[in-house]
């Protein structure tokens, strides 16, 4: 059972005196349950509206099929949304109250145990100051508690939007850490979005990615990175100028790089092999040029300029 | 945050729904009891209260025999002066035809014109003449807080956007204001009861202490729960006024500032210059509402009857319950149906 689907899914702003704005166009994405996924895309380009879709914040536009843990959104989400944590842009709680009572109220509201609340405090390091006023907090101890409310429901699936903002080095680590580990207890989905693209490259096993409202890239990590590389090739050889004649010669487009060659556009590595080999150049060095998220993300979202 | 990986949680193998909506509404009564400005509400209404008997205490005596003829002195003295201006008026100025002398000088008086709890330095404290004008102020004094209650109730949640937070948790989101509205009502109506126990509390206080203790007419209780019941209905009209204004505005200082403009200028306004739209107003319905046998209202509109005074409107207490019902809800229907129909960002 997949824990979200969502099938051409179209959501329009329409804004008093400018133009309508879609914010989704046809989205189709599917989670599979399990796992860490990730949700990559530019500013704007409908990350958050999906989300919001998915909790029954925002309604859609007519058409197109939302099902959250095989329910449909927005009818069936009372059925589901109790196994459902959420963390959406910033952690929204009455200033005033302490940090304790805010996931106190919301925990009574769904039948949630106190020690439950106190066990999620002390997970995300928040026991002590608990009993502070939520206005008084820093912005990564907000930012803790909105994950700490997140995972009160001890959830199925776990979304978290942004869950590192405002986080310092140590605290980024150990939410990382907790991602991973949700992920892989085979109970829990985490739908994980982000802008830092080291992140989702560090911590998610799949990722999709938004671009203007559509889904352009979606799979495995490795997958997704495989597929947008260049066919880059670098090659080590101890006389360079040399080999890169040869190759060049050989209808191979070059490029010298610091100290290798970096052969462009290459579906068969082993004709390199074959045409040095036989102009009396041996390798020490082939290696596939793979991109970084970073890299793939850019050509995939078609914002490399 | 090193403890955070140790022992992250389980997720369970089933899917709970979402809770229950008693469990919502215990939820939000732990949340409407531990907002502080309600509290520091609260705490000044029970400090208006101590203020209020105090002053009662210092105001009203126990006048003595001595006391008493030394008033009837005074009232004689009075009515002997009045008749003597009275006499004066009759004197001097020629009354024109077709008027009475008492239409142009005045009734003559007598001393049982006046009373004479009136004339002593501390009139003792009179339950039979007090009670009903102290459920009306007590029922006012609540009506206030109850407002500022129900606008701060939900204009907080707006500002501060912990209502979208409990989207995540309930996502049927007339449920959530079905939880917020029957909180706030029910602790409107606690808070009403408990300002009119609050007055009669104060009455028999005031009455023990410095209080006449003359036997209390026939009816007189059952007329006095009445106003008091029409009291509370009207705090909690009050309170659901306040928080259906801060829910379409989204703020409590907002929600406050349209009341100031509706109660001070608008009414005023109208008051001024459209004299006819009197039974209209909210403070009109308000008063009818509480006030045994409803209120008349003159209506200043330049016409007069055969005696001079100008045309009344008659607004009953059925009248002022079912319009005031019918204005909270459109103000509280539009803002939930808003609320319950537009995206929440």
């Amino acid at each position: 059972m997949p824990a979200v689907q969502i099938s051409a899914v179209s959501k329009t702003y329409r804004r008093r005196g400018r133009p309508p704005q879609r914010a989704l166009d046809g989205l189709h994405l599917l989670v599979e349950s399990g796992g860490v996924h990730g949700f990559l895309g530019p500013n704007g380009s409908g990350k958050t509206t999906t989300i919001r879709v998915l909790l029954g914040l925002v309604r859609p536009d007519a058409g197109g099929d939302i099902r959250l843990l095989d329910q449909p959104v927005p009818a069936g989400l009372p059925s589901v949304i109790g196994g459902v944590g959420a963390l959406v842009e910033t952690p929204l709680f009455f200033p005033g109250f302490s940090g304790r009572l805010n996931l106190r109220l919301l925990a009574e509201s769904a039948g949630v145990s106190r020690a439950r609340v106190e066990e999620c405090l002390e997970l995300v390091d928040l026991s002590e100051r608990a009993d502070d006023r939520f206005k008084g907090y820093s912005l990564g101890m907000k930012q803790r508690l909105g994950i700490a409310a997140a995972l009160l429901k001890a959830p199925k699936l776990l979304i978290l939007d942004e869950p590192s903002n405002g986080l310092d080095p140590a605290g980024i680590r150990d939410v990382r850490e907790l991602i991973r580990r949700l992920g892989s207890d085979g109970h829990t989905t985490v739908l994980l979005s982000s802008h830092l693209l080291a992140e989702i490259q560090q911590v998610c096993d799949h990722v999709s990615i938004l671009a203007r409202g559509r889904c352009v890239a979606s799979g495995p990590v490795a997958e997704v990175l495989a597929g947008s590389g260049t066919g880059d090739v670098r090659v080590r050889v101890p006389d360079r100028p040399a080999a890169a004649g040869v190759l060049i010669a050989a209808g191979f487009q070059c490029s010298p790089a610091d100290d290798v060659i970096v052969v462009h556009g290459v579906t068969a590595p082993g004709e390199i092999t074959r045409v040095l080999a036989e102009h009396g150049h041996y390798l020490e060095e082939l290696v596939h040029v793979t991109p970084d998220l970073e890299t793939a993300f850019l050509a995939i979202t078609g914002d490399r300029a | 945050m090193s403890t955070m990986i140790e022992q992250p949680p389980t997720a369970p193998t089933t899917v709970r729904p979402a809770g229950s909506f008693g469990r919502l509404v215990g939820s939000e009564m732990h949340r409407f009891r531990s907002r502080r400005l309600i509290q520091i509400l609260l705490a000044l209404g029970v400090l208006g209260w101590l203020a209020a008997t105090v002053i009662g205490l210092l105001n009203f005596g126990n006048p003595t025999d001595s006391d008493y003829a030394q008033a009837r002195q005074e009232i004689d003295r009075t009515v002997a002066e009045q008749a003597g201006f009275r006499q004066e008026c009759l004197d001097q100025a020629p009354i024109p035809e077709g008027t009475s002398p008492d239409e142009f000088c005045g009734p003559e008086m007598t001393a049982s014109d006046f009373r004479v709890e009136d004339f002593v330095n501390k009139a003792p404290f009179d339950f039979e003449s007090a009670g009903q004008g102290g459920a009306l102020g007590f029922g006012a004094a609540a009506a206030v807080l109850a407002f500022l209650i129900g606008a701060t109730w939900i204009g907080a949640e707006w500002s501060s956007r912990s209502l979208v937070a409990l989207l995540f948790w309930e996502t049927r989101r007339f449920r959530v204001f079905g939880a917020k509205i029957a909180v706030l009502v029910g602790a409107a109506a606690l808070f009403g009861v408990l300002m009119q126990a609050g007055w009669l509390a104060m009455a028999t206080l005031l009455r023990a202490v410095v209080g006449t203790d003359t036997a209390l007419p026939d009816g007189f209780w059952g007329e006095l729960f009445g106003t008091q019941g029409r009291a509370v209905l009207l705090t909690v009209f009050a309170a659901l006024a306040g928080f259906g204004l801060a829910n379409l505005v989204r703020n409590t200082g907002a929600a406050l500032g349209v009341g100031f403009v509706y109660f001070a200028i608008i009414e005023a306004a109208v008051g001024a210059f459209r004299p006819a739209w009197a039974p209209w107003l909210l403070t009109s319905n308000a008063a009818a509402l509480v006030a045994p046998g409803g209120l008349r209202i003159p209506i200043y509109d330049g016409t007069f009857d055969a005696n001079g005074n100008p045309p009344e409107v008659l607004l009953t207490n059925l009248h002022a319950g079912l319009y005031l019902t019918a204005v909270l809800a459109v103000i509280v229907g539009i803002g939930v149906v808003l609320f319950a129909r537009r995206d929440v960002h």
